[in-house]
């Protein structure tokens, strides 16, 4: 079984990590620390370097300049065990499609020196990922989520400590997503690292952590909640209320000491949205001034926003802040 | 630790094993192709054997006669003397009708004889007969040209014959001039020993005359007699004939001596004497000339050709193991040249890369369960060649054996560079066609290699079934053992082909 790893080990580290290709920059000064025993999402639209940065972490590609250790080595110098501690799944589909289904994870089971012995290991493997019955089926036969799973199923036959999926879920229907991430957080609970890459941001809530990357460089490492936080300064509640408040009243509201940083906006009609430090602690203190004020209340709860509405505004602040820079330096 | 190693030692050969396992279960997924793989070239093979006729081409052939030329009425009878190679297609005295007929490939000869031979060879020069073709293909080109050598060295023979024959014919009174010789002898004898000196003189006229007749009469034929023997290596009696004409002549100017001087008489009844035996002696050889058969004296000599080999080898027998060369070295090209190529555009090479694989785990397993699987491929068509077809196996199956490992790892070894090297599946296709191209060419598949310039002999001998070529019609159908020599060359390019795979294939796997 895997041995224990506790989640304050680094299981992957790296320094100002480039890469290079005939002058153009694919990745640019990527610092990462990713703990063992957690679901790291690497979040990105497609082109921004995720794949790249994975085949840096693991091996295939030598970094321009920067440092990177995954479970306490540099890839560059990586011996058989920690490849075979390794599990990858490529983004395309890279098994045989002549083969059966058996026979491609037998293929990849021998492919890592996995014992002879591997029946129930391979059956185990199947059963999780609800292939059984479909043994002797040809790959190419299979449908493309059934594809998907296999190539998952291939990735952890030899029982590896560290799993990178490159886009695991692409192209494939939401009802499959979730199954997948249902497989992930299994993988999880028995003690694997899992370094996943996706352009679906909504698939940030499933991790423990999510780096955010755009145009080649990590934005923001964080945990789901610390993101939202982050975009919006805050925990956000939307109060509903049965009459117009006057500005007078906004006013007196952003004043509050539950209210961060005077942080209140109307919203359409008769509702505001105010941005509070915990919003589980500052929605009882809002009750009470709106009864105080004798403001009638019609709705008031804490408000998560979406997490492509997260990701949008990283992106447009990350933007916004390379156009300053860039401004900064002409000047 | 040795358990640590005999655990990194057993984790490779299952990772070898992975690709062995791997590359055959792809083949074996696909049974119409092992099928054609065994099947197609069989059925080639097959009907080659059935369709292939090893008989001379007849060509149609068109006589253009010149108005009144004196050869017409023989030229059919020549035409025919040939065999089948020749038909008849007819006579014409119209040159450009008969061109019109050749360019429409309505004959496949045009032959135009001479006018007058009977002139040219006044004149001391040889009559000509002129052969026109329409023919591209070298080969038949050739084939032409012989079969007008054939023609004129026939007719030079049929005019030779009908020459000797005619001497043969004309000679036969000579006994009775040899007779009558002999006895003008015993009367010039007779004469001496009476002493009538003007009857040993006139019987001494009459034997010169006869003597002169005879020279005249024997000259050509006997001296054709006599040019046989001595072509037959008799150089000790040049020319016997001149010899005894020579003796005659002597014999008769001391009878003659003996009329003219009495103290010569002894002398001349033995020269009379001696002249009796040796026109006995003349006689002989004249009986000797007219029994021989013409032919004999005009054609002295044939060949007769006998293979030292233990089996006829017919047409199908010699293609056989050149076929089985280049279907071998083809096919093990085609197989490795698309198997790296197909991991790298799959995106396995990745994968491969990422994981726990050695260059040499990688390229042993290929290699492996290639050989496994075209060894069985051959085997089976051997099978079928061998006792289904009747092709000759003489040597030892080790040798056979031997040869075909040799020549499918050099192939192999020339499939997997190509795969290295090709940057898509249809380029590695078009490079293996290229090799088959050049090996059809010019491994001795159909142009033995001596027609090769020697510069090109290289591209030939780059080629493994060159040396497959070579060693299994050595093996296959003399029974002898291959040749030591290309056995090793063949041996070494494959072994220097599978160290450059391994190198090339261990920087593709290392980190971009």
């Amino acid at each position: 079984m895997i041995p224990e790893v506790t989640g304050e080990q680094s299981i992957v580290r790296t320094e100002g990590l480039s890469k290079t290709f005939d002058g153009v920059t694919a990745v640019e000064d990527l610092t990462l620390d990713v703990p063992a025993g957690i679901i790291f999402g690497f979040i990105g639209p497609s082109g921004c370097g995720k794949t790249t940065s994975v085949r840096m972490l693991l091996g295939v590609y030598t970094p321009t300049s920067g440092e990177v250790e995954v479970l306490g080595r540099s890839p560059q110098n990586f011996r058989r065990k920690e490849q075979r501690d390794i599990g990858y799944m490529p983004q395309q589909f890279v098994l045989y499609p002549e083969l059966s289904v058996w026979e491609n994870l037998n293929f990849a089971a021998s492919l890592y020196g996995v014992p002879v012995r591997r029946k129930e290991r391979l059956k185990e493997l199947l059963d999780l990922v609800e292939l059984t019955g479909q043994e002797k089926k040809r790959v190419e036969h299979l449908s493309g989520g059934m594809q998907r799973r296999l190539s998952l199923a291939a990735s952890i036959i030899h029982d590896p400590q560290l799993i990178f999926l490159d886009e695991p879920t692409a192209g494939i229907d939401p009802v499959l997503r979730h199954k997948f991430w249902s497989y992930f957080k299994q993988l999880k609970e028995e003690g694997r690292t899992l370094f996943i890459t996706t352009q679906y941001v909504g698939e940030a809530a499933y991790c423990d952590q999510v780096g955010v990357m755009a145009n080649g460089r990590l934005l923001i490492v964080d945990t789901p909640t610390g993101l939202r936080r982050h975009v919006s300064g805050g925990d956000i509640i939307h109060l509903h209320t049965a009459q117009f408040m006057s500005e007078d009243e906004v006013n007196k509201l952003r004043v509050q000491p539950f209210v961060k940083e005077k942080n209140v906006h109307r919203l359409r009609e008769r509702g505001l949205e105010i941005v509070v430090e915990d919003a589980s602690a500052a929605l009882p203190q809002l009750l009470e001034w709106c009864r105080r004020e004798n403001v009638r209340v019609e709705s008031a709860s804490e408000y998560v926003p979406v997490f492509d509405d997260v990701f949008v505004e990283l992106i447009e602040q990350e933007t916004a802040v390379s156009e300053d820079t860039s401004e900064d330096a002409n000047d | 630790m040795i358990r640590s190693v005999l655990e990194i030692w057993w984790r490779a050969i299952i990772r070898i094993f992975a690709f062995i396992g791997k590359e055959t279960q792809i083949i074996l997924h696909q049974p119409r192709l092992v099928f054609s793989l065994i099947l197609g070239p069989f059925l080639i093979l097959l009907l080659f054997g059935l369709g292939y006729q090893n008989e001379p081409r007849t060509l149609n052939t068109l006589f253009v006669v010149p108005e009144g030329s004196t050869i017409g009425s023989y030229v059919e009878q020549y035409a025919n003397s040939i065999g089948n190679r020749i038909e008849f297609a007819g006579i014409t005295h119209d040159p450009a009708a008969a061109d019109q007929q050749l360019r429409q490939q309505k004959v496949d000869l045009v032959v135009v004889t001479p006018r007058n031979p009977l002139a040219d060879w006044e004149n001391d020069e040889q009559s000509t007969f002129s052969l026109f073709h329409n023919e591209i293909d070298p080969l038949e080109v050739t084939y032409v040209q012989v079969i007008g050598q054939q023609y004129a060295e026939r007719l030079n023979q049929e005019l030779l014959l009908k020459a000797v024959s005619q001497s043969q014919q004309e000679t036969s009174s000579l006994h009775d001039d040899i007779a009558q010789a002999k006895a003008n002898a015993a009367a010039v004898r007779t004469a001496l020993a009476s002493g009538n000196t003007a009857a040993a003189q006139n019987s001494v006229e009459d034997l010169q005359r006869d003597l002169d007749f005879m020279t005249l009469a024997l000259g050509s034929g006997m001296a054709l007699m006599s040019g046989v023997e001595q072509a037959g290596g008799q150089d000790a009696v040049p020319n016997e004939l001149l010899s005894v004409l020579e003796t005659l002549q002597n014999q008769t100017d001391e009878m003659a001596a003996a009329t003219q001087d009495n103290t010569a008489v002894d002398q001349g009844q033995t020269a009379a004497t001696e002249m009796e035996t040796s026109l006995d002696k003349l006689d002989n050889m004249l009986q000797v000339f007219q029994e021989t058969d013409p032919a004999v004296l005009v054609t002295p000599f044939q060949s007769k050709t006998l293979s030292i080999t233990q089996a006829t080898i017919e047409p199908l027998h010699f293609y056989v193991p050149a076929v089985i060369a280049l279907l071998l070295q083809h096919l093990a090209i085609t197989l490795a040249g698309l198997s790296i190529i197909n991991e790298k555009l799959s995106g396995a090479m990745e994968m491969f890369r990422a994981g726990p694989v050695s260059a040499f785990e990688m390229l042993f397993g290929k290699y492996t369960s290639y050989m496994l699987l075209i060894g069985v491929l051959a085997a089976v068509l051997t099978g079928l060649i061998v006792w289904g077809l009747r092709v000759p196996q003489l040597g030892l199956w080790a040798n056979y054996v031997l040869v075909l490992l040799a020549l499918l790892l050099a192939s192999l070894g020339i499939g997997f560079n190509i795969s290295l090297s090709a940057r898509s599946r249809s380029q590695a296709i078009q490079y293996g066609m290229l090799t088959l191209l050049a090996a059809i060419f010019f491994s001795g598949f159909f142009l033995p290699l001596y027609r090769l310039a020697m510069y090109v002999r290289i591209v030939s001998w780059l080629l493994p079934a060159t040396y497959g070529t070579v060693m299994l019609k050595n093996v296959m159908l003399r029974g002898q053992a291959p040749g030591v020599l290309l056995l090793v060359v063949l041996s070494g390019m494959a072994l220097v082909l599978f160290l450059l795979a391994w190198f090339r294939l261990g920087r593709q796997l290392k980190r971009e």
